[in-house]
């Protein structure tokens, strides 16, 4: 029985000695001083010794439960010190298992937003086809035939009189034909024009707004505006109104933002003027007003209109437009 | 258009410097995009003082001096002989590079190191002389640049015009800008000569043929003039502006036509054959060669002059070689005409030359300057080449045009702007800028342009002049006060492309935009077009290149496109996805095609990209079809079915059309071999394509309706059968659920087996199999007695048998 403890001794002595984890630890743990571990079952043998034997017997087993559970809690916080750096037996410093997130092209996010800022203002989404007849994309917008204003547009022709959009204008007019003011709407989608260089692509993405109703005035298209680019670009933007032109609205204007690099001191990006041309927008021009049945008197609005390439390019600071059209996982796994 | 700053002070005090007129200018609507210094060449060339001049130790024919530039002194070594000490002479700083010669670099002459160049006229430009060093005279600055001594130098705004303002190509239209914000009034300097030559009418006898294309035509004639190069003034003010120098009368004509904008042609009289002009529209197949060289083959749509034998310019585009001014001449005709614009348009398009003239005719010019500026030039003609101008001048203009008064309410100044100003202060801004009032300050007031502002018209055009020269910064900003029309701000389909994108991203797709046309030959290899009913292609008449030549009528090429330029960048592991415009011919429709939005996939690689914890899965059939189940599923698509399919872009075996009703929708499958060699991709790429308009009008996303949680439990069974290998999977479920009939609430299969302890030629399905009442709690027999009767059914049927495990 003596040999039976020492045994049960170093047995017990060598498992714990080589227990790696927590888990290992208490199995052992187990074995040995659970209640129906080795060492309840040599008390439960204390009934065949001799009755003298059986105080010494007992207080041997007792020492040695004592020593092994000294022996385990020591494994114990060893191990804990131990995986204090390392975790539970789990290398707590691989990398976790994440799902898998696409990403949506950063152009649609800026488009996204713009449909955020201005649902919120009232306006509602229009779309139109991108294939568009010479009158809905000139003639309806008072762009005169033979008129220099067209070079504005260099197109790309799929008949003599059908065309790829040059912008999203063609959207307004019909939606001013097929309903009597008042309108708020934005137009966003793909327009073409036959550019192509570092600053132009064939094809790009434009959002245009249309605001028209009673009193409806220039001061308004400043609000709106204003409204726009400061929830897009941030509040600290300060913006900027200048004269241009366009055939389908007068007074038309540019508006520039106070540069988004330099914070309008002066920089690379913005010429050193301070300020980004970000759209352009304007009255609408009676002559539009009247050709979709509208009489000028009686309503006045304002339209405008903004490369959403160009939103972008400066919101998230890209240099080159044609890397929105590569595709590179490497440049939309970005936003 | 080029702008010069000095030069606009001919014609208007500038009180402000470059940058700030640069500012306003642009502030009333001419955007000067840069501002540039002009030196003509003369960048680094300095006056400066020979303080001393002393022999060159090693060579007696040069001396060495020292030269004082003002901010420091230089030792340069030099060899002519016409210089002393106390000399102003120009000196060629390091760096500076004159117009005749090369770079000025720091240089040893024998030993002795030369630290600049002291210039001849020759090397300056500004002669012929190269004998000796150029002295200028006592009064001369030490310091000052060269081309501001000179007066050759200026700052040079380039200004981004927008297509309305024609009167503002010319320095005169810039300067009446300035006028109008300075409270001035520009002018050209004063034109005053003496006649002294015979009467016109003898020399010259001109005809207009159809007063509708040529609306004025005026000729001055000057005889005995000088033919010789232009003094640098004039030379270095066009090439300031970016024109050429040719010689001073051409010179001239161009000098003129940068001042007030009106295009003027000078011909040599003596070649003008008949001594007749006439003004008339080309025949047909009429041969001309233009001065730059170039013949060229008429149509009558052309408007010409012509002598009275053949043409001798294209009117308002281009002079002719024949009549060209050059060196022999002696007598010269001036001509300065107003064509009309759509005419001289549709002539420069048509022969695809745009000059300087044509883009100003286009644009429309000043009417009423038309004769001041032929003055003008003669003016100048007879200052720099000398000769006699004829008495009197031609001045054809059949039809004179007058301007329209044009009314203005000030109610509707504010109200389109937004502002309360006072009619009295939008009666002077209008008198500012020229417009001539015909009624006094007031509600109601009419006004006539000026005959120089070819974009009045209505009311609109004056309001814009008001808006530009109140200053749009100053009126205010307001929120509209127009009512929110009732209604979605964003349509069904709207919200669908959005949700769908979500579904998508939120599954690890990326978003790609593709262009919307490709090349023709892509569709040849792949066209997975999922629109009925149309089948041929949309063509652009007029593309930038081949690889653009045609609209597509499928997402799928352009998204395989984008794989391989991942692919070929060491991504890998794609997953992608497109909604697109796609577009095909049409008889049923206003423009002859008809477009519509598609949502295109492709996937390629691992399914889940690499790592540590799983082994790698390559992406199969199963993934695209499931993506597509799942997205249709998402979005309340219901009662789809899928269909085998040929499309020879697809691999034969591993495509299905998607279908609703009978109607196809939607297709995918693993590319075929043939494609994939075609855009050489090595790996299996999965696509699919839906359409996406389609799916708007069946989708029922967002009409969930509420179903009562089972009050009672489910029993679960598990069924494995064995069966022929070749028995589909639908089959087997059909049969299921059929018998299975109301108790069966979901058969799912789990496991999909063949091999071992599976005869040859059999697969062993396993299903979990869900029953449950929705009236009581289902006892085990009662659920026993269905599985039997499922069981039944497949064995009597497709010969199933129970597997044994
Ligand atoms: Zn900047």
């Amino acid at each position: 029985m003596a040999l039976d403890i020492e045994a049960l001794r170093a047995e017990a002595q060598d498992l714990i000695k080589a227990a790696k984890d927590m888990d290992c630890l208490s199995q052992i743990r187990i074995r040995y001083l659970g209640r129906k571990g080795e060492l309840t079952s040599l008390i439960k043998n204390i009934g065949h010794l001799p009755q003298e034997e059986r105080p010494k017997f007992g207080e041997r087993l007792n020492q040695l439960k004592l020593a092994l559970t000294r022996e385990i809690d020591e494994k114990q916080e060893a191990i804990k010190k131990l995986s204090a750096k390392t975790g539970t037996g789990l290398d707590l410093t691989l990398p976790g298992i994440r799902p898998e997130r696409g990403r949506k092209h950063p152009l649609t996010q800026i488009l996204e937003e713009t449909y955020h800022i201005f649902t919120g203002l009232g306006f509602k989404i229009a779309e139109g086809p991108e294939i568009e007849t010479d009158y809905y994309n000139f003639g309806a917008l008072n762009f005169p035939d033979d008129h220099p204003a067209r070079d504005m547009h260099d197109s790309f022709y799929l008949g003599t009189d059908n065309l790829l959009r040059t912008h999203t204008s063609p959207v307004q007019i019909r939606v001013m034909k097929s309903q009597p003011p008042p309108v708020r709407i934005i137009a966003p989608g793909k327009v073409y024009r036959r550019d192509a260089d570092i600053t132009h692509t064939p094809m790009f993405h434009q959002v245009e707004g249309l605001l028209v109703d009673n009193d409806v005035s220039f001061s308004d298209l400043k609000g709106v505006l204003t409204s726009f680019v400061h929830q897009m670009f941030g509040p600290d933007k300060r913006l900027r109104f200048r004269p241009s032109f366009f055939p389908f609205t007068e007074p038309s204007a540019e508006i520039d933002i106070s540069c988004v690099m330099c914070m309008g001191k002066g920089c690379r990006v913005c010429s050193q003027s301070g300020w980004l041309e970000i759209l352009g927008a304007g009255m609408v021009h009676p002559n539009v007003l009247n050709e979709v049945g509208y009489d000028p008197e009686q309503v006045t609005g304002f339209a405008f209109g903004a490369g959403v390439e160009r939103i972008a390019m400066l919101k998230y600071g890209v240099d080159d437009i044609r890397l929105f059209f590569e595709n590179d996982i490497r440049f939309l796994r970005q936003f | 258009m080029l702008i010069g700053y000095n030069w606009l002070k001919d014609y208007v005090k500038v009180p402000f410097s470059p940058q700030e007129l640069a500012d306003r200018l642009t502030m009333i609507g001419l955007e000067v995009s840069s501002i540039e210094v002009f030196q003509k060449g003369l960048e680094l060339c300095k006056v400066g003082r020979i303080e001393v001049i002393s022999p060159h130790p090693n060579a007696d024919r040069l001396s060495l001096c020292q030269v004082d530039v003002g901010e420091k002194k230089l030792s340069i070594v030099c060899g002519a002989s016409n210089i002393k000490s106390g000399d102003k002479v120009p000196v060629a700083l390091l760096g500076a590079k004159p117009p005749r010669g090369t770079e000025i670099k720091k240089a040893s002459v024998r030993g002795i190191t030369s630290e600049g160049m002291l210039c001849s006229e020759w090397e300056l430009g500004i002669g012929d002389d190269h004998s000796g060093i150029m002295i200028l005279p006592e009064d001369a600055q030490i310091g000052m640049d060269i081309a501001e001594y000179l007066k050759v130098s200026d700052t040079i705004f380039e200004i981004d015009l927008t297509p309305n303002r024609a009167d503002c190509l010319s320095h005169l239209g810039i300067a009446r800008e300035i006028a109008a914000m300075t409270d001035q009034i520009a002018s050209l300097p004063e034109i005053r000569f003496t006649e002294e030559g015979g009467p016109i009418e003898k020399m010259i006898e001109i005809q207009i043929t159809d007063p509708s294309l040529c609306f004025r035509y005026a000729a001055r004639i000057v005889t005995g003039i000088n033919i010789a190069p232009s003094p640098l003034w004039l030379s270095a003010r066009l090439e300031s502006v970016g024109i050429r120098s040719v010689n001073n009368v051409v010179d001239i004509t161009n000098l003129v036509m940068m001042e007030t904008g009106q295009p003027l042609h000078a011909f040599d009289y003596d070649l003008i054959q008949g001594k007749k002009i006439l003004i008339r529209p080309a025949e047909m197949g009429e041969r001309f060669k233009t001065l730059d060289g170039i013949e060229r083959s008429l149509d009558p749509t052309m408007l010409m002059i012509a002598d009275a034998n053949h043409p001798i310019a294209v009117a308002g585009v281009m002079g002719g070689m024949d009549s060209e001014v050059t060196e022999k001449t002696i007598n010269i005709l001036i001509e300065s005409a107003l064509f009309n614009p759509k005419s001289v348009r549709k002539t420069s398009l048509n022969l695809g030359l745009s000059t300087e003239a044509s883009q100003r005719f286009e644009r429309g010019i000043d009417p009423d300057g038309v004769l001041a500026s032929a003055d003008r030039a003669t003016q100048l003609i007879l200052h720099i080449a000398g000769g006699k101008p004829a008495k009197g001048s031609i001045d054809l203009y059949p039809n004179p045009i007058k301007k329209e008064p044009v009314r203005l309410r000030a109610k509707r100044v504010n109200g389109c702007l937004g502002l309360n100003i006072s009619s009295k202060q939008v009666y002077n801004i209008l008198k500012g800028l020229s417009f001539k009032p015909l009624s006094p300050a007031g509600e109601d007031m009419v006004f006539i342009p000026p005959s120089f502002r070819q974009d009045i018209f209505g009311e609109v055009d004056l309001i814009e002049e008001v808006a530009r020269f109140y200053g749009y910064d100053n009126i205010p900003t307001t929120i509209p006060s127009s009512k929110i029309p009732m209604g979605d701000k964003i349509s069904k389909g709207q919200n669908l492309e959005y949700v769908m994108r979500e579904i998508l991203v939120g599954t690890g797709f990326y978003e790609v935009i593709n262009f919307s046309f490709t090349k023709k030959c892509l569709f040849d290899i792949i066209n997975l077009g999922v629109k009925e009913g149309h089948c041929n292609l949309v063509e652009i008449k007029n593309p930038l290149t081949e690889d653009h030549d045609t609209l597509r009528p499928s997402v799928i090429p352009c998204l395989i496109q984008s794989l391989v330029f991942n692919l070929s960048h060491q991504n890998r592991d794609l997953k992608l996805f497109e909604f697109g415009t796609c577009f095909l011919t049409s008889q049923c429709s206003e423009t002859g095609c008809v477009e519509g939005k598609s949502l295109g996939i492709a996937m390629s690689g691992l399914m889940q990209g690499k790592h540590w914890r799983q082994p790698d899965i390559d992406m199969d059939f199963y993934d695209i079809k499931g993506q597509i189940e799942f997205i249709l599923d998402s979005i309340g698509v219901k009662g789809y079915l899928f269909e085998m399919v040929n499309n020879h872009g697809l691999a034969e075996g591993q495509s299905l059309k998607v279908m609703h009703k009978g109607r196809q929708f939607g297709i995918l499958g693993r590319l075929s071999q043939r494609t994939a060699v075609y855009f050489d991709i090595k790996r299996p790429v999965f696509v699919a394509e839906l359409d996406f308009d389609y799916i708007c009008g069946i989708s029922e996303y967002g009409r969930h309706r509420f179903k009562a949680i089972p009050k009672f439990p489910p029993v679960l069974r598990d069924m494995a059968i064995v069966v022929e290998k070749d028995v589909p999977f639908q089959r087997i479920i059909d049969l299921i659920r059929e018998e299975g009939g109301k108790l069966l609430e979901d058969a799912n299969l789990f496991d999909l087996y063949s091999g071992k302890q599976i005869p040859d030629g059999k697969k062993s399905l396993a299903f979990s199999l869900t029953y449950r009442s929705s009236e009581k709690t289902l006892t085990d027999k009662m659920a026993d007695k269905v599985y039997q009767r499922i069981f039944k059914r497949l064995k009597s049927e497709l010969n199933a048998e129970m597997r044994v495990k």
